[in-house]
């Protein structure tokens, strides 16, 4: 039986996620100036709300949309509460975005335990076909991410406030003599990134069992994908994400996982040396 | 008072650092000895982050990463090649620098987004790497015990290992030729160069400090101090598994120079004495620890970014301009 079908589909679903995770650092970086290393603990709260509130009966749909929501809220309230006080020297934004690293897995430990959860299996379809089978959790993880793709991006081009966050990245003092609101268009930024990881962290729970630092790996693979699709561009963070899922995906199917480890860091000084912009023409002109 | 204070400020740190050790080995102590060792070790750790960041400006997380790496290779080199320890710690710090040239040439050249990326990347991945090794143990770990040996002269010896006083002492000479090779260099060409590219990049490359060179080297001398202070803390632990040196530690790392306060020889000094202190002598909220470095991370950010030094340093009044 032929790998390559598995393969490809898991390829594609960790594309997803670390799209998703990318997008969410992209669109922190480009308004805040803020490199959110709190991403992946971000990602975590999304499974673990998810988790919880599916087991409280609700579904797991409610339940992911329910954990998305709060996420945006405390995205928003992070922002509005710690960051906006130290936007003038944005290293100290990562700093803080280190201590909630620490908070969080203190609260994670606390809260739901060393030990690994899973949701079951909220969506237990296996396509077949020919020799292939297509699990119907990964292809939901895809479905989900491209819907979520097509409406961020819907967001950003045709709505005022969308248009309002274009504006802030690009020219932040024009935006605000042009009577937008400039800080809380940040905090909306920050609250859409938290709630970009807190969509990658439910929809990862229905793949992977969910421990409290099983968001770093998502994390740098969202800065990898970041930086070879060209930091800066959403469209650039899609494919960065795309190009290192699949990589990752064939590597461990046909390699071994070590070695695919390597191999992206490798993948990744390469392109800082050779391409320092990211891989991709499009994706450099597309900024936010 | 203050101007002479001020002006005696490095031996003011000299003194509190000799002290410090003085008595905490001077109780006999077991769990106060080890505060001591422990607090030498992140004293010269701490260091290798704060010359980097403190005094090259370039925010790494990759210091925890050349630790691992150096005590990993020396460890291996030790099991499987049986290796004298002076030799394999020397490889390990070897693999630490080069590592840290490849990753620094590939991204010093660009803003300090990439460089914080690209180092946490290599701390992580390593990481996650040395988990699927066969070599090291895979996840979980390798014995890590160096035998450093016994230094005799004349008639003295001081066994290099000995957990009732010796070992402490060999860890506070190396967080010593640490601090006083930062002091040292932050009065050197080179120091200066650093410092004032940190301030004004386009000036100082003006006036002929070029950047890429003179961080590049900064990265190699603090992966060289890192390596030093990872084999001692493998060293200290005897036993060594991947997850000893997780993002946990990174932070931990990150915390005790901001505290400390970066840029200052004796932050990372104060920052060490503080976090051990926290953690092994008074054993603050066991459980709730990293959450509780995180508080502290989140407010001296808030209230005074500068740490206890730094703090100080602009608290305090400056003596009259005369040098």
């Amino acid at each position: 039986m032929s790998l390559l079908p598995q393969a490809l589909l898991s390829g594609l679903m960790l594309a997803a996620i670390y799209s998703l995770v990318a997008l969410g650092l992209t669109l922190v970086f480009g308004l805040l100036d803020i490199v959110n290393f709190a991403q992946g603990q971000l990602l975590v709260l999304g499974s673990y709300l998810t988790i919880t509130l599916a087991r409280e009966g609700i579904g797991y749909w409610p339940a992911l949309a329910a954990a998305v929501l709060a996420a945006a809220a405390i995205g928003y309230a992070l922002d509005a509460s710690l960051f906006a006080r130290v936007r003038d020297d944005p290293i100290n934004g990562l700093l803080l975005s280190v201590g909630i690293i620490a908070v969080c897995q203190t609260l994670f430990f606390r809260g739901w335990g060393p030990n690994s959860q899973s949701l079951g299996d909220p969506i237990d379809i296996v396509f077949q076909i020919g020799s292939a089978t297509f699990q119907g959790n990964r292809l939901a993880v895809i479905g989900v991410t491209l819907v979520a793709l097509a409406g961020l991006s819907a967001f950003l081009r045709r709505t005022l406030t969308g248009k309002a966050l274009r504006a802030t990245a690009e020219q932040s003092d024009a935006a605000l003599l042009m009577g937008i609101p400039t800080e809380r268009v940040r905090h909306l930024a920050f609250a859409f990134g938290a709630a970009l990881a807190a969509l990658a962290g439910g929809l990862f729970a229905i793949v992977f069992p969910i421990d409290p630092t099983v968001g770093d790996s998502p994390l740098i693979k969202g800065f990898i994908a970041l930086i070879i699709g060209g930091a800066g561009s959403p469209l650039g963070a899609v494919i960065g994400g795309l190009f290192l899922g699949m990589v990752e995906a064939l590597g461990i199917t046909y390699w071994s996982t070590g070695a695919t480890e390597l191999l992206e860091f490798a993948l990744l000084i390469l392109v800082l040396f050779v391409r320092p912009n990211g891989i991709i023409r499009v994706a450099r002109e597309s900024t936010l | 008072v203050i101007a002479t204070l001020r002006r005696r400020g490095a031996v003011l740190g000299w003194l509190a650092f000799l002290a410090w050790m003085l008595l905490l080995s001077a109780s006999g102590d077991v769990t106060l000895i080890n505060v001591a060792v422990l607090t030498a070790i992140w004293t010269t750790w701490g260091t290798s982050f704060n010359l980097i960041w403190g005094y090259a400006g370039q925010f790494s997380m990759a210091q925890v990463g050349f630790g691992a790496l150096s005590a990993y290779v020396a460890a291996v080199l030790v099991a499987e090649q049986d290796w004298n320890a002076w030799a394999a710690a020397g490889a390990g710090i070897m693999a630490a620098v080069l590592a840290s040239v490849i990753v620094g040439a590939a991204s010093l050249r660009l803003t300090g987004f990439y460089f914080a990326i690209m180092t946490l990347a290599f701390s992580l991945l390593l990481l996650r790497f040395l988990g699927t090794l066969d070599l090291a143990g895979k996840t979980t770990g390798m014995s890590s015990s160096f035998d450093f040996g016994t230094l005799s002269i004349g008639s003295s010896t001081w066994d290099l290992g000995s957990r009732s006083g010796g070992f402490l002492w060999f860890m506070v000479v190396v967080a010593a030729v640490a601090l006083l090779f930062v002091q040292r260099l932050g009065r050197t060409g080179v120091g200066r160069a650093l410092r004032a590219l940190r301030d004004d990049e386009v000036l100082a490359a003006a006036i002929g400090a070029h950047p890429l060179t003179y961080r590049l080297t900064a990265f190699a001398l603090s992966a060289v101090l890192a390596g030093v202070g990872g084999i001692c803390y493998a060293s200290h632990l005897r036993y060594i598994t991947p997850s000893f040196f997780a993002l946990n530690l990174i932070i931990v790392m990150i915390v005790l120079v901001v505290v400390g306060g970066r840029g200052y020889v004796f932050g990372p000094f104060l920052g060490a004495a503080f976090y051990v202190t926290v953690t092994e002598w008074i054993r603050i909220g066991d459980e709730l620890q990293a959450g509780l470095f995180g508080v502290v991370l989140i407010g001296v950010v808030l209230l005074a970014p500068r740490g206890i030094l730094g703090t100080l340093d602009v608290k305090l009044p400056r003596p009259r301009a005369s040098g």
